[in-house]
């Protein structure tokens, strides 16, 4: 009779359902499920901010964040792990690297923002930071017009080596906590944050905050122009001279050793040499440093962004829709981060140190279109941006103490399949995939 | 007890043998798009916040070159049903002028999907123009009959009865591409709730049904 009762009252509850609580395009995760993860490596580096893989050399680099109230966990804020033909850890020991800064900067330390890898050489690119002291002070220019924000590191010889530094002096602000970097698939164009330049907001002349890019060689190197040329150049999309054919490894070094010398004999001439950039200042989307937090390029054309309250697209071929925000709710500043799909037509967006939430952004011609998706997962606050692993057909996030992976569809959509794997680090703040070896790489405290 | 179980049972079922009403919003949408001719190429132009640059973060209105698009999708509603009432209700935050001005809701008669914009209705799988940018062919991109015109003035919330075009999509009659939102009237701009930012879940499609 009970038995009967409730099966009853079941039936009834199912007739009498109405909408299921999450509606079509918001789907959830109540649990993860704790799984070993066999294409998971991990590299000890302790308050790791970034990290980035290199292909072509096998190499696995980690940079250090700044960490709490200014303390660093080591001096050396770079960690080179050498990877075997299978993408594992090779034995032996990382390599840790102190960055170099002037003298004059001493008691401000200096700290990785980001990095990226050459998609075909043995390069590695770190953008590094210094804070101003004491808190929230500005830091004074004369003091940051001999630090070099950009560092290349070859890698293609153990231990790595500093390769070059630039990107010093009133073209690049300095002071910033946060700031994306990416490199685009045919490697002409290296995006890096926090750049500025005159622009003339309000009718009035002053430094203003930009977006862009430097402009790279063939060998891996930013282009050279004269100082008294570089706001012109400035002004192009277009290299400085038209590209040249894709070099070795060998031959890329070859290259870039006149370059350099050519550029450090420069310095102390009245006509220094400055890396060939392209920048560009907006008056509404990105008006404040640091940012933009994300660099997604997804065409010659189109570059994607993680803004102050969301998503944003910029077309540099569209002048009437050059700039479209997508903003997110809620309106946590500072926080999204925005990585997008290598091969498919999507981009996700995370909103770091404030809840689980994954947005799914559906993209057309470097436009985004429809509505987004939005993937909440229970119990989990992510950390990092989204790492996307195209060989498995899935995303990768980080978040206090794990990484969290959900399945994609074919078409890139998220799905409610998802599961999570403990590591050893409270706060797993970027996670770095190898399409190469299949293998996603996640920094842990030891 | 058997009493007891037998009024469940009949309450129950009595409530299934009748109306039952669904609440809809945007998050159910995945077709959506703020089209706008000053950026034609764009899907989500919802509002200018300097030149050249635009954002959700509002849905402006111009007459003859602005719009809203959006698709409801109604699998929700079980077979064989009637539709006996539908109720769209759309927020709005500003109209100017003062006195008020018109919003008019049409059926949107062609497909769209990705890339959907001022100039085409979609871009992906293939490029495809609308008839008239904007949405504009009258029975071709969109019905030449609107669904309802209404006139609104402060800010709030407008109830608009759908209930032949809920009808008409859910018996199969017409293919369902949802409506788009426009502003016909001379020198009259409104602002509507965007759904990404001011009012999420605000454009509630209320429909009841009851068996055939």
């Amino acid at each position: 009779m009970v038995k009967t009762c409730l099966s009853i009252i079941l039936v009834l509850t199912n007739l009498l359902a109405a909408q299921p609580a999450y509606a079509q395009r918001e789907l959830r995760i109540r649990t993860l499920l704790e799984t070993p993860l066999p294409f998971v490596t991990t590299c000890a580096a302790p308050i790791a901010g970034s990290i980035t893989v290199n292909d072509v050399a096998k190499v696995v680099a980690i940079g250090q964040r700044l960490g709490v109230a200014g303390a660093m966990g080591n001096p050396e804020q770079l960690t080179f792990y050498k990877l075997t033909d299978q993408g594992q850890l090779a034995p032996g020991d990382p390599v840790r690297v102190k960055l170099p800064k002037p003298a004059k900067l001493d008691p401000h330390p200096n700290y990785i923002l980001a990095m990226t890898s050459h998609p075909t050489l043995p390069l590695v690119y770190v953008w590094q930071d210094v804070p101003p002291l004491p808190d929230p002070q500005v830091i004074d220019p004369a003091l940051a017009v001999e630090f070099d924000h950009l560092l290349v590191f070859d890698v293609s010889v153990w231990p790595p080596t500093l390769a070059f530094a630039c990107c010093r002096g009133s073209e690049h602000h300095v002071g910033d906590r946060r700031g994306g970097m990416a490199i685009d698939k045919a490697a002409r164009r290296l995006f890096v944050p926090n750049m500025q330049m005159i622009g003339k907001p309000m009718n009035m002349t002053k430094t203003v905050p930009a977006l862009g890019w430097l402009k790279l060689a063939n060998d891996g190197l930013p282009y050279f122009v004269e100082s008294d040329k570089a706001v012109a150049t400035a002004e192009s999309t277009q290299p400085p001279m038209p590209p040249g054919p894709p070099l070795d490894p060998a031959g890329a070094a070859a290259a870039r050793a006149p370059r350099i010398a050519q550029y450090e004999a420069a310095k102390a001439t009245p006509k220094p040499l400055l890396p060939a950039r392209y920048a560009e200042w907006t008056t509404y989307s990105f008006t404040v440093w640091p940012g933009p937090d994300s660099y997604c390029p997804v065409s010659d054309d189109s570059i994607l962004l993680g803004s102050d309250s969301g998503a944003a697209t910029w077309n540099l071929n569209d002048r009437l829709g050059r700039f479209g925000y997508f903003f997110i709710t809620p309106q946590a500043p500072y926080r999204y981060r925005l990585a997008a799909h290598p091969t498919l037509p999507a981009a996700y967006a995370t909103c770091i140190t404030y809840d689980g939430r994954i947005h799914r952004f559906e993209v057309a011609e470097g436009y985004f279109t429809l509505a987004p998706q939005v993937l909440s997962l229970d119990n989990v606050v992510c950390h990092s941006p989204v790492a996307v692993l195209p060989a498995n057909n899935q995303i990768a996030v980080g978040a206090a103490g794990k990484i969290c992976v959900v399945s994609l569809t074919p078409e890139g959509k998220l799905t409610t399949q998802g599961v999570q794997m403990t590591v050893n680090n409270p706060t797993v703040e970027a996670l770095a995939w190898s399409e190469k070896f299949g293998r996603l790489y996640v920094p842990v405290e030891k | 007890m058997r009493f007891a179980l037998a009024a469940l049972v009949t309450i129950a079922l009595a409530d299934v043998a009748h109306a039952r009403t669904i609440v809809l919003t945007e998050a159910d949408c995945e077709l959506m798009a703020c089209i706008q001719a000053d950026a034609p190429r764009m899907s989500w132009a919802g509002t200018a916040n300097t030149t050249a640059e635009y954002g959700v973060n509002a849905i402006d209105l111009y007459p003859g070159k602005s719009a809203f698009l959006i698709k409801y999708p109604l699998e929700k509603i079980p077979p064989g049903q009637k539709i006996t009432r539908a109720e769209w209700l759309i927020p709005y935050q500003i109209v100017s002028p003062p006195g008020g001005a018109r919003l008019q809701i049409r059926r949107i008669l062609k497909t769209w999907g990705p890339g959907v914009s001022h100039l085409n209705r979609m871009t992906r799988p293939q490029k495809v123009p609308w008839s008239v940018p904007g949405a504009r062919g009258v029975g071709q991109d969109r019905a030449a009959e609107a669904t309802a015109v209404v006139s609104i003035k402060n800010s709030g919330e407008q109830s608009v009865n759908v209930t032949q075009d809920v009808e008409l999509w859910y018996a199969g009659a017409a293919q369902n591409n949802g409506w788009m939102i426009t502003l016909e009237d001379q020198d009259s701009w409104i602002r509507i709730g965007s759904p990404m930012w001011s009012n999420p879940k605000g454009y509630k499609l209320r429909i009841t049904f009851e068996p055939e």
